[in-house]
């Protein structure tokens, strides 16, 4: 009766298409009057009152796409297509600017420039002064440890960057999983990269050897979308992707999706809901010894719930057993340091062993890309100075031992 | 004086407290500096950006009150600065000495206990160090140069300290460097958290901690003028980080967290985040100005194209003649109609619907 419908069709890069999109939509005051998350391409809101609409497409990640629409009565339609105009658009007037900006740039920067300015159809303003595109390549080595006995190469092998980015794949196993990335340029990242996954590794161009962008995803698209909300601050529009129920059967299904049940575990920390942690996290924390993000929440579940007389000594325990590897997780990592910081503060410094870890964890803390969701370590030779304690990082798995 | 706003009643309420630091005496350049002094070496000068920079959010904080836009209404305001004269003419500020900062510190806590309901708000601009923690110089700090950390303090120690608060909202920004000195390599740090304690803490309900750049890095300002985070705080603050809700304009803990870094991102500077869940703090009294860019495609047919920009929503409309830069307006959000009309071809005349929402809009016009 006088109302409409409004379908809605999304068109994203293959890579990103799968993930869980937030669709919202606005009257023309700017409330919100709908909100719903789709894992599909397609949408459908009905009983609508005719008028201005504002249609938003979001990731996890930002804002995508909005869209006016002028919804009448009867069936509407809208076509979200981000695959083209908004992705590379934002991207090469981004490098522009920087070209501007850096008239003296490095070639490899020019070349970067080139690309982008091509898939923009637009090579007039910068065309004289590149070079030849060189193709970019990267070995990577994926080191793998089940025990305290340090890390082993499992497998390496050789990338090409010949467009804006690469892809790879690769299956790990239930283990604590590093990857060592080394670029061309002498630039080399590590990885904490999940257990028992199937993990798609996503290199991007950056603007300087350094920035090179890596990211890490899993086929868990749930999870790694609720991930990817929590490490950008957006706890609100996490809340509505997922709710405290539904992080707890994630870390209930811990055997199944032990990352997983990590990610619900951090969810569940955030937003207070301790009760719902049972003793699930105690048992991610005893049955993956290798992940240690489960040891993490167990030992803050503890600190959280205040009481801390009868729990100190498992406390210090499951951080110290979480010292041993790297925290797959950034959020983890940092509940990490913080518990050790406070930890060595209330001990005075006097407990030997809380020390050491403490100290085991420090040596590649100023290292960490802390926007990144998986622990991530920039290995920037040019940033090392002669002296600092931490230069054995460049063993990298040193560290560990 | 160090109170300079007093409205504390017995309801939740909102209590400031804001540190900026840019005359160190004891460092270099520093009317007590010593030539001999080792501390010559450490790099640390003086600054022009803190005070500023408190200066400016202080005077957002109030008005913020003004408009009866705090959700919890603002109770006290807490300020030490270390240059003052000019800053607020016929007010005497305390200094940010290391005693100062412990005495605002307690009374300030002490206000923020009142209830759970209350919201903590912490803000501290002047030099930083890092080596194990992120500590930050009073303005005494070099004073005793047998021990010049009994100047300074341990600012992560101190924000687990203050999580056991009963105040359930609390946010604390700390605008300063997080770089390690070359003598610090060698030093045993002993500066002290400005309240001790003996159990763990866990983190509060509403919880955000925002350091304005990453370790190991650099924090900046311009000369007298508020610091590259404290502008785009600002920002956040006057409604770039405002989302509807209810049909209430608001900002929330996670707001901030995300627009403070979606406008910082194209910068150098990157800050760092810890939080756990949000709430609202601010409600905006009326709707939020927002900035919009608009441009054509290609960049050459600005030069040619009247811009027009129209509210569907209301009776604003503005227009712009040809101009080669992109059309900066800062304007209500809403739902605007945006043209592009030109005399000569190759270019064709434009209409477009679309949204401008904060934290900013960036619209390309097709020409061709």
């Amino acid at each position: 009766m006088n109302r409409g419908t409004l379908n809605g069709e999304i068109f994203l890069p293959e890579n990103i298409s799968p993930m869980p999109k937030q669709i919202e939509l606005f009257d023309e005051e700017l409330n919100v009057h709908s909100s719903q998350w789709e894992t599909g391409n397609e949408f459908s809101i009905k009983n609508l009152q005719p008028g201005l609409y504002i249609v938003r497409l979001s990731l996890p990640s930002g804002i995508l796409k909005e869209q006016v629409i002028q919804v009448h009565t009867g069936v509407n339609t809208i076509i979200l297509d981000t695959k083209e105009k908004d992705l590379t658009s934002v991207y090469d007037d981004f490098r522009k600017k920087e070209l501007e900006d850096n008239p003296d740039n490095p070639p490899f920067f020019k070349e970067m420039i080139r690309i982008l300015s091509e898939s923009a159809n637009d090579t007039r303003i910068y065309k004289e002064s590149m070079e030849p595109l060189r193709m970019y390549s990267a070995h990577v080595v994926l080191w793998v440890s089940n025990d305290e006995q340090g890390y082993q190469s499992n497998k390496s092998f050789e990338l090409s960057l010949d467009n804006d980015q690469f892809v790879a794949m690769i299956e790990t196993e239930s283990c604590s999983n590093i990857l060592e990335i080394n670029f061309f340029s002498g630039a080399k990242k590590l990885l904490s990269v999940p257990p028992e996954s199937t993990v798609k590794i996503n290199v991007s161009d950056g603007l300087t050897p350094q920035s090179l962008y890596v990211s890490i995803t899993t086929d868990n698209w749930k999870s790694e979308a609720l991930l990817t909300l929590l490490t950008r601050g957006g706890i609100d529009k996490a809340k509505t992707l997922t709710n405290a129920i539904e992080a707890e059967q994630l870390l209930y299904d811990k055997q199944r999706d032990a990352t997983a049940a990590a990610i619900g575990g951090y969810f569940l920390l955030k937003i207070g809901a301790l009760d719902r942690l049972h003793d699930w996290a105690k048992n991610l924390a005893n049955w993956f010894p290798w992940l240690p993000d489960g040891a993490i929440i167990y030992a803050w579940q503890m600190i959280r719930q205040n009481e801390q007389d009868r729990y100190m000594d498992d406390i210090r325990n499951y951080l110290i057993q979480a010292s041993k590897k790297i925290p797959v997780y950034t959020e983890g990592l940092r509940l990490l340091i913080e518990a050790f910081r406070q930890l060595s503060y209330i001990t005075e410094r006097k407990d030997q062993e809380v020390e050491a870890a403490y100290t085991r964890v420090k040596k590649y803390v100023s290292l960490v890309d802390w926007n990144q969701q998986t622990t991530t370590l920039n290995l920037d030779f040019s940033e090392i100075k002669q002296g600092q304690e931490w230069q054995d990082i460049f063993s990298p798995f040193s560290v560990f031992a | 004086m160090s109170l300079v706003f007093d409205q504390i009643q017995n309801i939740p309420q909102t209590h400031v407290f804001i540190i900026g630091i840019g005359e160190y005496p004891y460092l270099t350049g520093g009317i007590e500096a010593d030539e001999n002094s080792p501390l010559r070496d450490w790099g640390l000068g003086q600054l022009t950006s803190p005070p500023q920079s408190a200066k400016a959010l202080y005077e957002k904080v109030l008005e913020l009150d003004d408009r009866n836009s705090w959700v919890k209404p603002l109770g006290s305001v807490e300020l030490l600065l270390s240059s003052q004269d000019e800053l607020f003419p016929g007010q005497s500020i305390e200094r940010a000495t290391l005693e100062n900062i412990k005495s605002s510190y307690y009374k300030w806590r002490e206000r923020c206990e009142s209830s759970k309901d209350n919201v903590a708000f912490f803000f501290f601009c002047g030099h930083g160090l890092e080596k194990d923690g992120h500590y930050l110089l009073a303005e005494d700090f070099g004073e005793n140069l047998y021990n010049p950390w009994e100047g300074a303090f341990d600012f992560d120690n101190t924000r687990s300290a203050f999580q056991k608060c009963l105040a359930e909202t609390q946010i604390f920004l700390v605008d300063a460097c997080r770089q390690m000195t070359n003598d610090m390599f060698l030093q045993n740090i002993t500066a002290m958290p400005l309240q001790n304690f003996h159990y763990m803490r866990g983190q509060c309900r509403n919880d955000l901690t925002i350091k304005s750049t990453v370790n190991s890095e650099a924090a900046y300002g311009g000369l007298d003028q508020p610091s590259v985070f404290v502008q785009i705080l600002l920002k956040a603050l006057d409604g770039q980080a405002a989302i509807r809700e209810n049909g209430v304009w608001s900002i929330s803990i996670s707001s901030m967290h995300t627009t403070i870094n979606k406008l910082i991102e194209s910068d150098l500077q990157r800050p760092s985040f810890s939080g756990t869940d949000s709430i609202a703090i601010i409600q905006l009294p009326a709707i939020p100005l927002v900035d919009l860019e608009i441009s054509c495609n290609p960049d050459i047919a600005l030069t040619h194209a009247r811009l027009s920009c129209r509210n569907l929503n209301s009776s604003y409309q503005n227009a712009r003649e040809p101009a080669p830069d992109p059309w900066q307006i800062n304007l209500e959000a809403g739902i605007y109609e945006l043209g592009a009309t030109f005399n000569d071809p190759p270019f064709k005349n434009t209409i477009l619907n679309i949204s401008v929402i904060p934290p900013f809009t960036r619209e390309k016009l097709k020409c061709l």
